[in-house]
């Protein structure tokens, strides 16, 4: 459609705003209807292409509020995928602060712990904000495969499975990478390998969300898993149970650092994706 | 008449010009055009999501035909949407009747 370059650029406007709806190409489709049929008229009655465009397009309306406007209408059926859908830049920007939050709370734990004065209400804290983040990071990565597949189809089910085990085993066991983290991975790695090809989901966001933290959870869990078969055997001496308690606050707190920064970079590209793309000159449509 | 004075009423609007006859988007806005004597000017993109609205509410339904190698997606009432029409109908008489009695009243130097 080059010679309605006009209506085009319009129609994507308003397209990126609703790419999440399943009947995106529909509403499209209706609209370019539209477009095309009065923008016929109005040649017909002597316009040349280009005028008749922008008359047509000034008569329609702002593409962001029609946009909003139809995105205010949800699809039979839908609403919860779409909601969260909609929600998955939120939810991201949510999970990333949630991790940050770990961190600190990690750091100031390490520092007690090195004193040697970590309390156990300190471990009851630390455990709460993990097992939050651990919460939302599966909301989140639940919501980017709504997002995706606009359904929930066979993937996003075994996300959803993951997630969910993982969200209540940390609520009970918060310590043991071993119980969570592998589910946990399996629900990240899943869902960027089926993402990565979006503009969302590239580079460092990727690397570390699809590879780095998913290889560094089972890593974790596997440690965790060698450490209880080891107990079995032989009592740890209170030096090797240091150590591993060592090993477990950095652990966790890099997994953090590369959890937040992935979620905090995609959860950005994700609102720009949703807000920034609609200010295509609107004054051109006039 | 701006889109801000048509906003309370689109519904009754649109239900009166398809209960008609099965109409697209754009003939739709058309016959309003034509019926009010060019009088309605609204940005014809919100008469959308009025259209999907009333269809998701029942009132209307929809299906997809083509012309001119485009798709093209065709509305009609259904039987709740009459139903809606009538009850619309009933309203804007009482609403409109009223306003008349209220607005159409002489002054008091020239009243009888």
């Amino acid at each position: 459609m080059a010679e309605y370059a006009l209506i085009d650029s319009y129609l994507d406007v308003v397209s990126r705003r609703l790419e999440y709806r399943p009947d995106v190409v529909d509403l499209r489709d209706e609209l370019a209807d539209h477009l095309l049929e009065s923008a016929n008229r109005a040649i017909a009655a002597g316009l040349d292409r280009e005028s008749a465009q922008r008359s047509t397009l000034g008569r329609f309306g702002d593409p962001n509020i029609v946009a909003g406007m139809l995105a205010a209408v949800p699809t039979k059926g839908i609403d919860m995928v779409h909601t969260l859908g909609r929600s998955a830049g939120m939810l991201a920007l949510v999970s990333a602060a949630l991790w940050i939050v770990v961190i600190f709370a990690g750091s100031y734990g390490l520092v007690d712990y090195l004193d040697r004065t970590w309390s156990t209400d300190e471990y009851m804290w630390q455990s709460i904000v993990q097992t939050l983040a651990v919460v939302s990071t599966s909301v989140t990565l639940v919501a980017l495969n709504l997002r995706h597949s606009h359904r929930l189809d066979a993937l996003t089910g075994v996300v959803l499975a993951a997630a969910v085990i993982a969200s209540l085993v940390s609520f009970g066991f918060a310590w043991a990478f071993l119980l969570w983290g592998t589910y946990l991975a399996v629900a990240l790695a899943v869902t960027v390998a089926r993402l990565r090809g979006e503009p969302e989901v590239r580079g460092v966001v990727s690397a570390a969300l699809l590879i780095v933290v998913p290889v560094l959870l089972v890593i974790g869990s596997f440690f965790g898993l060698q450490t209880l078969v080891s107990e079995e055997g032989a009592p740890f001496t209170s030096l090797v149970e240091r150590q591993i308690d060592l090993a477990m606050f950095i652990g966790t707190a890099v997994i953090a650092v590369l959890l937040a920064t992935g979620f905090a970079l995609m959860g950005l590209r994700l609102r720009a994706a949703t807000s920034v793309m609609s200010v295509k000159e609107p004054a051109a449509f006039a | 008449m701006k889109g801000e004075s048509l906003k309370g009423h689109l519904d009754l609007l649109i239900l009166a010009v398809l209960v008609d006859g099965a109409r697209h988007g754009y003939s739709i806005i058309d016959e309003l055009r034509e019926r009010s004597d060019e009088a309605f000017d609204l940005a014809e993109g919100t008469v959308y999501p009025v259209l999907h609205r009333l269809e998701r509410a029942g009132a209307l339904s929809s299906e997809w035909s083509e012309s001119g190698g485009r798709r093209r997606r065709i509305y009609s009432v259904t039987a709740s949407g009459r139903a809606k029409l009538v009850d619309e109908r009933s309203s804007w008489e009482q609403f409109s009747t009223a306003v008349s009695a209220v607005v159409g009243r002489q002054p008091w130097p020239s009243m009888p």
